[in-house]
């Protein structure tokens, strides 16, 4: 418990220097003491607006986003009791992008790309309740490793059903929307109109999960010995499906796909820290949106005035870092 | 419903009345009735296939009544609350995966689950039960190692070390013994031997018909094809019955005053 709490503290100061780091860089040079004040005291000056109009909102967002993605992958994690699975694993990403592309395609921008992607994500999430209904929520649950498996595969499936229609709306697409689908499907913080709702979701969502934190520990065993330990199985894994749909949706809605956040913090915090839900899932919001707060502002710094896409920048981060992980935890054994 | 207010006092741990067990069209087994008391330790004997395992997830509340009735505790299984009744009866499935690295230690406070309380973190009371748990089947040694590290046999006394944790009077259990070596058999089937003259009750499905007949008080005889029979270990576990279920001739030897059985 106290160790608990010293992890998340830790994460909490990690995330704060972050979103400190956040505000005072960019193309305006603003010293950390005028950040520092103009934070607690906005005045009319342009620094001022810098911050509170640009920055601020653009660096919760990326906080909010990360921790979504990054508490998504975590209970995934959980959900198909494969340490590899990611928020997208599913197939809710691909239904988000051919939303977005849709109202892209159809001229609209802003908003409404976000509602399209938020509708794609929840056809996709219901797409995957359908077809996995069973294995979601039925009984028997005896036949776990089939649930699981069909429950990925069935994401599988839809993903590439997805990805066949995403090339398809690529192919016809005029010329000048490309690279703005380009950077929409590689997550793109640019193009935020708000950030409150990924915040809003993100405190919902943790304070619906972090209460069954010890129940999640011990699906982790299995549902069948899950259940002989007093665990309401079938309606745990609809309430996790649910909760790490919806933060899914939102965190695409407001950032695109942005990859990997979701698989690496909740596995890097694992291999740290070992594998207690009630610690991994506030301390992967920590973590997750700490890490995408530095992402997008490498990527709006490291080739200025040109932005890069911050799942870009996840990426290149993010795949040395896991391989690291992986092999350093191999040589532990 | 709390567990004390649905344990019925004086009630048999579990009653099962015409319970039918069938899957996919397939009845497995019809009209078998037998309550399991404290004091009792229950072997489900069978061939492969004849629904052992089916019958231990019924009597579990894993899968829904096919025909009949199960009463844990003298209220219907499915009146109880999960977390109400795994504190009167624990189950040990066939097969348990670890796919995320845990201590053994972290794996068997596992079994405190059902005795805390939502905001509850294991404290040292929980801690010192998962010990003595670890300790009954001769984890010591490995307590802080990654059950992921571990051989077969030693993850499912893990496993076991769990449900022992877990403290409930009526143990289900479906092939404990199955990937353990003859001293960990041993150790094992009498712990829950001690178990059911402690005032706990067993129910357990097993292979080593020898085995069986040493530890058990009362036996579950699976024919295949529906048939069953369900009563005192010296009545169920006849020459006659044996080899009609497991369509291979079966005698009993006595050596040295001990039951052997011998096949073929």
């Amino acid at each position: 418990m106290a160790r608990t709490l010293r992890i998340w503290l830790a994460l909490a100061i990690v995330a704060g220097a972050a979103l400190f780091l956040a505000l005072f860089s960019g193309s305006l040079s603003i010293g950390a003491r005028d950040v520092a004040a103009v934070l607690v005291q906005p005045d009319g000056t342009t620094a001022s607006a810098v911050v509170h109009r640009l920055r601020l909102p653009r660096a919760l967002a990326a906080f909010a986003t990360g921790g979504l993605l990054a508490l998504a992958g975590a209970v995934m994690q959980v959900l198909l009791r494969n340490p590899l699975a990611d928020p997208y694993v599913l197939g809710l990403s691909g239904g988000a992008a051919v939303g977005a592309l849709a109202a892209m395609l159809a001229g609209m921008a802003g908003v409404l790309v976000g509602a399209g992607a938020f509708g794609g994500a929840l056809v996709s999430m219901a797409l995957v309740f359908a077809l996995a209904r069973r294995d979601l929520a039925g009984q028997p649950l005896a036949a776990d490793a089939d649930a699981s498996s069909r429950l990925l595969l069935t994401g599988v499936v839809l993903a590439a059903g997805w990805s066949a229609l995403i090339t398809l709306m690529l192919t016809i697409a005029p010329e000048r929307e490309l690279r703005g689908i380009l950077f929409w499907l590689m997550g793109d913080l640019a193009a935020t109109s708000t950030h409150v709702p990924a915040l809003v979701t993100l405190a919902v969502a943790l304070v619906v999960l972090v209460p069954a934190g010890r129940a999640l520990n011990v699906m982790l065993r299995g549902p069948a010995l899950a259940h002989g330990l007093g665990v309401p199985v079938a309606g745990m894994r609809r309430m996790l499906f649910a909760v790490a749909s919806i933060a899914t949706a939102v965190a695409v809605t407001t950032a695109g796909t942005i990859g990997f956040v979701g698989l690496i913090v909740p596995h890097a915090l694992r291999l740290a820290f070992g594998n207690d839900q009630r610690m991994l899932l506030p301390a992967s919001a920590l973590a997750g949106g700490a890490l995408l707060v530095l992402a997008d502002t490498l990527a709006r710094t490291v080739i200025a005035p040109q932005q890069l896409p911050v799942g870009a920048v996840t990426a290149v981060i993010g795949v040395p870092v896991f391989v690291a992980l992986l092999l350093r935890g191999g040589e532990r054994r | 419903m709390s567990a004390a207010a649905a344990a019925a006092p004086g009630a048999a741990l579990l009653d099962v009345e015409r319970l039918r067990v069938a899957v996919a069209g397939r009845t497995l087994a019809s009209g078998l009735s037998f309550a399991v008391r404290r004091g009792e330790l229950w072997c489900v004997l069978g061939a492969n296939g004849a629904g052992k395992t089916l019958l231990l997830h019924t009597l579990a509340g894993l899968r829904p009544l096919d025909g009949g009735g199960v009463k844990l505790a003298g209220t219907p299984l499915a009146r109880w609350r999960p977390h109400d009744a795994a504190r009167v009866r624990g189950f040990l499935p066939q097969f348990n995966a670890h796919p995320f690295p845990m201590t053994v230690t972290d794996a068997v406070l596992m079994g405190r689950h059902p005795h805390l309380s939502r905001w509850a973190w294991e404290g040292q009371d929980d801690l010192a039960h998962a010990r003595a748990a670890i300790d009954l089947v001769g984890l010591a040694a490995l307590a802080a190692r990654d059950v992921t590290t571990l051989s077969g046999g030693e993850r499912q006394r893990v496993s076991i070390a769990t449900l022992f944790a877990q403290e409930a009077p009526l143990m289900l259990l479906d092939e404990p013994v199955a990937h353990l070596d003859l001293r960990h058999q041993i150790g094992v089937l009498d712990q829950l031997a001690r178990r059911a003259r402690e005032g706990g009750a067993v129910v357990l499905s097993i292979h080593d018909l020898t085995l069986a007949r040493g530890c058990a008080t009362h036996a579950v005889l699976l024919h295949g094809g529906g048939r069953a029979t369900a009563g005192r270990i010296e009545d169920v576990m006849t020459d006659a019955a044996l080899t009609d279920a497991f369509a291979c001739p079966v005698a009993r030897v006595d050596a040295g005053g001990r039951a052997v059985y011998v096949a073929g």
